[in-house]
């Protein structure tokens, strides 16, 4: 297995930019995920890893060496697809074995290397039977056990849970990340969706309009996004962005809405800086992280609101809150549910931890890399 | 008369397998009924057959109190959306939508003004209103989704069949749309039927919950309780996100204080399961039900605590899922406090066991 380093790589379809200027590294056991919406140049930027697409501009490096221009064989990567792309005639173990069939391995050679990625696959049991009696679930374990085992540089998955069932993308995703964990691989990992890539990757890279937006460790994203992309991009429900502007009261700094108001801690004062007055902001609040309070309780933020509409989530209940009179609506998630039903009055807290401030004009975090409890 | 939608126990097999197994469901006037299951459980089967396109082989189908069993589709007045869509490939966004309501077998048609205030309407529900005039090969799936959907809100039937109407939509518009279509159809005066195999979306989305296995009703109740109270092991392990944690193990009774035991863990059961367990005539032998929400961290060798070996350690930002080993199971643990775990490591786990649910081990089903 190798480390992936990608510098300043960048790939046109005629006058459409896929990606620009894309530098990330990938190192050796790691698992990355791309991760961004339909047309993010996430594919684009996989098929280039893997050779299939040519590079326009910039490097793609494995360990040292430089690979833009070998081709996909010379790369010595797997590839597993969203659709299995399994040899529908063929037995379990003759798809796991077909890599080094073609190499002409001897038999039993063959049968060392496969039984214990079969074993480890869980596929012991099924090897004699013809793959499209499996589960969805199980055609994938196979697809990965015959990338597994030409014992690649890199594995490259392409939304590999994309045609399966819930339960069993649930379990898959699980799968994946202990096979990856357990056996060292290098994997890199295409897709959309934000919870396949928490659950299985190390790394993930958020994309759009063929830029990065960020590249962090999951929880890292969650706690510190860099701009509005990220911010909006990741959470469920998405974080409430709710355009304000700083302002100097006699009571010290505020940072207002429309028809409300917060006074932020020193920290994230300090933060924004003198520079933020007179300039559009937006302020980025979680809403698992809003308090609700009894309407007028002493807080830093005095913010009153309505219950508009109560959704219940069997462990939470998501609301949405009109915060001034019918202008703002925000949505709050509370694991109470007491009080809380439609068109009931009650107070919120937002607090510090809980805040994000973005330039507006940018749509740059101000409040990127603060320490939070 | 109820103007309701009333199914009393329907079959229908398809080459000797029962798709639909002796279904009772009853749905109000303005009321939502969420059927729910996996796949292969009957969701879609159910929406056929009230919608005439497929035929019971016993039981009765009425909605308003008129006999509905053996009449064809266009004589039922429903509006139904096709998890498939069907949408026309030649006409627009637009004409799809209005093609029902211009049906020349409907009675009382409206107007093309009309028509088309019916569709700006849906439309900016569905937050489709800039694609109106586009050809259905120029939507994505989740577009095509929103226009299927669109024209069965257009219409104002006598019961609305949703079969996963917005299953192919992201988290963000799925959120947004459970809202509005919920809005809406609470104030329409006919029932709602919303199939989905999604388990959190038929607790947001539903007054009713009915859940599915294999063409049988497990349970039919009010969303709240389906998630607190499931009627049995297989509801416990469908409902959620996740699942119900199921532990196999046996009661311990002493004096005056009731576990729940097994090679790995034992926990003090609440007073109120006691007195629960008292009345019933149960076994010792049974499957412990409790929520990942239920389970918390303890300090290494804390009372009432177990050990567990971390399988995986999911942090998912507001919450982590950790899942780990638990003797012979495996547990699930939604924690809302991020820690550091890696595969292998061994934690201690806390049981809060106020809100366990006690299921007999012999026939599965809730104490």
């Amino acid at each position: 297995m190798a480390s992936v380093t990608l510098s300043n790589v960048s790939k046109y379809y005629g006058p459409v930019c896929a990606t620009r200027d894309l530098s990330f590294r990938c190192d050796d056991g790691q698992m990355l995920a791309l991760l961004g919406p339909s047309g993010c140049g996430k594919t684009s930027t996989l098929k280039m890893i893997a050779g299939i697409e040519d590079i326009d501009a910039g490097e793609i490096y494995f360990d040292e060496d430089l690979v833009n221009g070998l081709s996909p064989g010379a790369r010595n990567i797997a590839m597993v697809f969203e659709d299995y792309a399994l040899y529908p005639n063929m037995s379990v173990s003759e798809n796991v074995a077909f890599p080094l069939k073609l190499r002409k391995w001897p038999e039993r050679d063959i049968r060392k290397r496969i039984d214990p990625i079969l074993e480890l696959l869980d596929l012991q049991d099924q090897k004699d039977s013809n793959v499209r009696r499996l589960s969805g679930g199980a055609q994938q374990r196979v697809s990965i056990g015959r990338a597994l085992v030409r014992e690649p540089e890199l594995i490259v998955f392409d939304e590999p849970l994309s045609h399966l069932d819930a339960d069993q993308k649930v379990q898959l995703r699980g799968e994946i990340r202990r096979l990856q964990k357990a056996t060292g691989l290098t994997g890199i990992l295409v897709t959309h969706d934000q919870t396949e890539a928490v659950a299985m990757a190390d790394l993930v890279a958020v994309m759009n309009h063929g830029e990065l937006q960020q590249i962090d460790e999951p929880q890292v994203l969650y706690e510190h996004p860099a701009n509005l992309f990220v911010a909006n991009f990741i959470g469920e429900p998405p974080m409430n962005l709710l355009p304000v502007r700083l302002e100097e009261t006699g009571s010290g700094q505020r940072l207002t809405g429309a028809g409300w108001s917060l006074a932020p801690g020193p920290e994230i004062a300090r933060r924004i800086g003198d520079a933020a007055q007179d300039r559009d902001l937006i302020l980025g609040v979680r809403p698992e992280l809003i308090d609700v309070v009894e309407p007028g309780a002493q807080s830093a933020s005095d913010i009153r609101g309505t219950v508009v509409w109560h959704e219940y989530r069997g462990d939470a209940h998501v609301l949405t809150v009109d915060i001034a009179d019918g202008a703002t609506e925000i949505i709050v998630e509370s694991r109470q549910a007491a009080g809380l039903d439609r068109g009931a009055a009650i107070g919120l807290a937002f607090p510090d931890p809980a805040l994000n401030v973005f330039d507006a004009a940018d749509g740059r975090n101000l409040l990127a890399g603060m320490p939070r409890p | 008369m109820r103007a309701g939608l009333d199914l009393e126990r329907v079959d229908k097999a398809f080459g000797g397998v029962k798709a639909v197994d002796g279904l009772s469901l009853d749905i109000g006037p303005g009321e939502i009924v969420a059927v729910t299951g996996p796949s292969g459980a009957g969701k879609t089967t159910c929406c056929r057959l009230v919608a005439g396109l497929e035929f019971a082989e016993a039981g009765t189908i009425s909605i308003a109190g008129r006999d509905i069993t053996g009449l064809p589709p266009q004589q039922r007045d429903v509006a139904m959306m096709f998890e498939s869509f069907a949408l026309f490939p030649l006409m627009n966004v637009a004409d799809n939508i209005a093609f029902p309501l211009r049906a020349p077998t409907r009675a009382g048609r409206a107007d093309e003004a009309a028509i088309g205030r019916r569709i700006d309407e849906v439309l900016a529900l569905t937050e489709m209103s800039a694609l109106r005039e586009r050809m259905p090969h120029e939507l994505s799936g989740g577009q095509k989704q929103r226009v299927a959907l669109c024209r069965a809100l257009a219409l104002e039937p006598a019961a609305y069949l949703m079969d996963e109407p917005i299953s192919h939509l992201d988290a963000k518009l799925r959120h947004k749309l459970r809202a509005a279509l919920r809005r809406r159809l609470v104030a329409a005066p006919a029932p709602t039927l919303w199939c989905t195999p999604d388990s959190m979306e038929a607790l947001s989305v539903a007054d009713r919950v009915a859940v599915l296995v294999d063409g049988r009703l497990q349970q039919f109740d009010r969303p709240e309780q389906v998630f607190a109270r499931p009627a049995n092991t297989g509801v416990a392990r469908l409902v959620g996100d996740p699942g119900m944690n199921l532990l196999p193990g046996a009661l311990v009774r002493d004096r005056d204080s009731l576990r729940f035991r097994n090679a790995a863990v034992s926990v003090a059961l609440p007073d109120e399961t006691r007195r629960r367990l008292e009345a019933s005539s149960t076994g010792d032998d049974v499957v412990l039900g409790i929520r990942a929400t239920d389970l918390e961290i303890a300090e290494p060798g804390a009372d009432d605590a177990c050990e567990v070996e971390v399988y995986a350690y999911e942090p998912f930002g507001k919450y982590a899922i950790l899942t780990a080993r638990l003797g012979e199971d495996t547990i699930k643990a939604k924690l809302f406090h991020a820690i550091h775990a890696d595969m292998g490591d061994v934690l201690s786990i806390r049981f809060r066991s106020a809100n366990a649910v006690v299921f007999d081990g012999a026939t599965s089903n809730a104490i």
